[in-house]
């Protein structure tokens, strides 16, 4: 039995006994999945959950995914499949926010001596290596954060049934079933992606054009909703409101400009464009697993609470012998593991599961 | 609230039904547009030529006659049926009808400025836009979306307006920019639509005067789709061709195609002259900026097939062979 074996043990279980969906209009979504041996099927389509999940069982599959778009034939190529709307989704990944902290919880290990490096090439014995991230609360934290962040425009935007997902692995994910913003195309999607992201902001909106306009300078500054609000807000808070007033009237149009960027750039959302605004994709499958760590995409209904190493464990606890490269220390279902450094271990499913996943064990070698 | 329109009205909208109920309440019979009535035909005619030069008339005129020569403008575009100049007829009475609506807008009359949105916004386009408070109006985000994607000044973006509680707030002048497309789009399928017969010779004439007109000016010439370029590209060509609007991602794509297969500035400028909003220095300005001769003189590559997909822009048939970039197209199949 090797590594994918226990894999396959694991995911095969929790698809046969705890997997369900309350995915809506499954008959009209694209659904697709990756093998563990690297294969990727997609254009599939399914009548209900009864066989979507008998497909789960039956695959198992190492990641399952189903589009954000609706189609009249979802099983056709592309150009076919004839699209009706799309639910509008919105991808925070933690690596993204370039964290100060990254740095003690990202390295590389050697996909064949498993030396633990910070390299892209083994400098032992020139293989290539697989970069892994273990997040820390903090990145978690502040993961939630971009999370509020988002919400916070989306009520902007008057966003309706928007549910947050952990994505599995390493981030969130936002999907909005807002009948009204499901037939918006590509282009008015990245426009709502600037927004989220704060990109593309001028001046002018703040009377601060080439042409300065001291009333409308004013009257922005009283701003206290949307992108004005947020601005004005963060410029008031660095000084009060007269000198403020006297030290936009100094500043060049090219200063403030590069002072809004800034702000906008940092009060923004690390959100990946790419998936806001494509309108065909397959998106990982809420409460399937992802083989990146094992853990389960799963909604959240309380952010603040969430706890990912807590409540998005799924796979059972049986004992499990991993012969374990290299692990830093672990809290995973309240139980804590490691570190460990080459040694050869017994440990619950989900803990053993974890670390094959992220490359980081494997399954112990028999001596014949 | 009941509607209170007039028959001026009536000639600053007279793409709307009431127009052509005035009309008809009027009772004329188009055979007496003859000769002896050159003026109003001439009217017309001035009138389709003024939108063309982009410079209609921002006078109301007595409303008969403002109406009636609408009417008979519609009539010989039908005839003439050059698509090209339909559609920049249409654009320019739009922008006309803008101004008017704008003012109506502003008219202290509370019931008038309803009818405005009743009649017009509401009723004619779809669009429920509601006043917010004196001279500022909001509208849903979705529906501001919708219309804002062809819109290519940065001010029009998301970021830069006032969006709060499921509503962009927008001034009187911004709403009516918004539908300018939306009418234009009316009037165009009314000219269209037309459909009379027996159509008297001092109007065939006025046809054959704007045809002599027309015939030289490349503003109004078809554009050629050679079968060489790929899918994606004559999905452009083609949309361009029908004076449609265009993605501002799509004149990026076009732009760096055309410049990636060695076309000249010139020569890629001269695609966008049918973009129902060309301007002949941005497009210029533009187009050498990518071109790398402007700005930061970074020149901009033709994005590959999976950027192009990603985009919605891709219109993949089984020639394209599995290319990567359409730069590649028809090279595989050649060897």
């Amino acid at each position: 039995m090797d590594s994918i074996d226990i894999l396959k043990r694991a995911f095969r279980r929790y698809y046969f006994d705890k997997f369900d969906t309350k995915l809506d209009r499954i008959k009209e979504r694209e659904f697709g999945y990756a093998t563990f041996d690297n294969r990727v099927i997609r254009h599939i389509s399914f009548n209900d959950k009864n066989e979507l999940r008998a497909l789960l069982v039956r695959e198992i599959p190492a990641d399952v995914y189903a589009s954000n778009a609706y189609y009249t034939n979802p099983e056709a190529e592309i150009e076919l499949k004839n699209w009706l709307a799309a639910d509008l989704i919105f991808d925070i990944d933690i690596k993204d926010l370039a964290l100060p902290c990254m740095k003690d919880h990202q390295f590389s290990i050697c996909i064949n001596c498993k030396d633990i490096s910070n390299e892209k090439i083994c400098l032992k014995c020139r293989s290539n290596t697989k970069e892994v991230n273990i997040p820390c609360n903090n990145c978690i934290e502040e993961g939630k954060h971009q999370v509020f962040k988002i919400l916070e425009m989306l009520n902007e935007l008057g966003a309706n049934k928007i549910s947050v997902y952990f994505s599995g692995n390493n981030g969130f994910h936002i999907h909005v079933n807002d009948e009204e913003l499901s037939y918006l195309n590509s282009e008015a999607r990245r426009d709502i992606a600037d927004y989220i992201k704060g990109i593309g902001i001028i001046p002018d909106i703040f009377g601060m054009g080439r042409k300065k306009n001291i009333d409308h300078i004013k009257d922005a500054l009283n701003s206290e909703k949307g992108w004005k609000g947020r601005i004005a807000r963060e410029l008031l808070s660095r000084m009060d409101r007269n000198r403020l007033i006297s030290s936009l009237r100094k500043k060049s149009y090219e200063n403030f400009n590069n002072e809004l960027r800034d702000i906008t750039k940092r009060l923004g959302v690390t959100i990946d464009t790419v998936v806001t605004i494509d309108t065909h994709r397959i998106f990982r499958l809420e409460n399937t697993l992802s083989s990146k760590s094992g853990l389960a995409k799963i909604k959240i209904d309380d952010v603040s609470q969430f706890n990912p190493y807590e409540d998005a464990v799924f796979i059972d606890d049986e004992p499990t012998k991993v012969h374990i490269h290299y692990a830093p220390k672990l809290l995973i279902k309240g139980n804590s593991f490691g570190p460990y450094k080459d040694e050869i271990v017994s440990l619950p499913l989900y803990a053993a599961v974890y670390l094959i996943c992220k490359g980081l064990a494997s399954e112990p070698k028999v001596l014949n | 609230m009941e509607i209170i329109f007039s028959k001026y009205d009536a000639a600053k909208y007279p793409f709307l039904p009431i127009a052509r109920e005035y009309v008809k309440e009027l009772g004329y019979d188009l055979n007496e547009f003859n000769e002896s009535n050159s003026y109003i035909l001439d009217k017309s005619l001035k009138r389709i030529l003024l939108a063309l030069d982009n410079k209609p008339s921002k006078e109301l005129g007595e409303p008969d006659e403002e109406i009636i020569s609408f009417l008979i403008s519609l009539l010989i575009l039908n005839i003439l049926d050059i698509r090209s100049v339909s559609k920049r007829f249409a654009l320019a009475e739009a922008e006309r009808i803008e101004n008017f609506i704008e003012n109506d807008l502003k008219d202290e009359n509370e019931r008038r400025r309803e009818s405005i949105l009743r009649y017009i916004f509401e009723n004619t386009l779809g669009l429920k836009i509601i006043e917010d408070s004196m001279q500022k109006y909001k509208i849903k985000v979705a529906e501001y979306l919708r219309r804002s994607v062809n819109l290519h000044d940065p001010h029009w973006r998301l970021i830069n307006k006032d969006v709060y509680e499921g509503y962009v707030h927008l001034e009187i002048h911004d709403i009516v920019r918004l539908i300018r497309e939306e009418i234009a789009l009316l009037i165009y399928e009314k000219i269209e639509k037309m459909n009379v017969k027996d159509i008297p010779e001092s109007i065939k004439n006025r046809v054959e005067i704007l045809r002599r007109y027309t015939i030289n000016d490349k503003r109004f010439k078809p554009i050629i789709i050679v079968n060489k370029y790929p899918p994606c590209i004559n999905h452009i060509l083609s949309t361009l061709e029908k004076n449609d609007n265009v993605s501002h991602t799509a004149r990026f794509l076009l732009a760096t195609y055309m410049l990636a297969i060695g076309k000249s500035i010139d020569d890629t400028c001269s695609l966008f002259e049918h973009a129902p909003d060309y301007n002949e220095k941005i497009t210029r300005y533009q187009v050498e900026f990518l071109a790398g001769k402007r700005g930061n003189r970074k020149s901009y590559n033709c994005p590959s097939c999976e950027k192009i997909a990603s985009m919605n822009l891709c219109y993949k048939n089984e020639e394209c062979d599995n290319i990567r970039t359409p730069l590649q197209f028809g090279m595989k199949r050649n060897g």
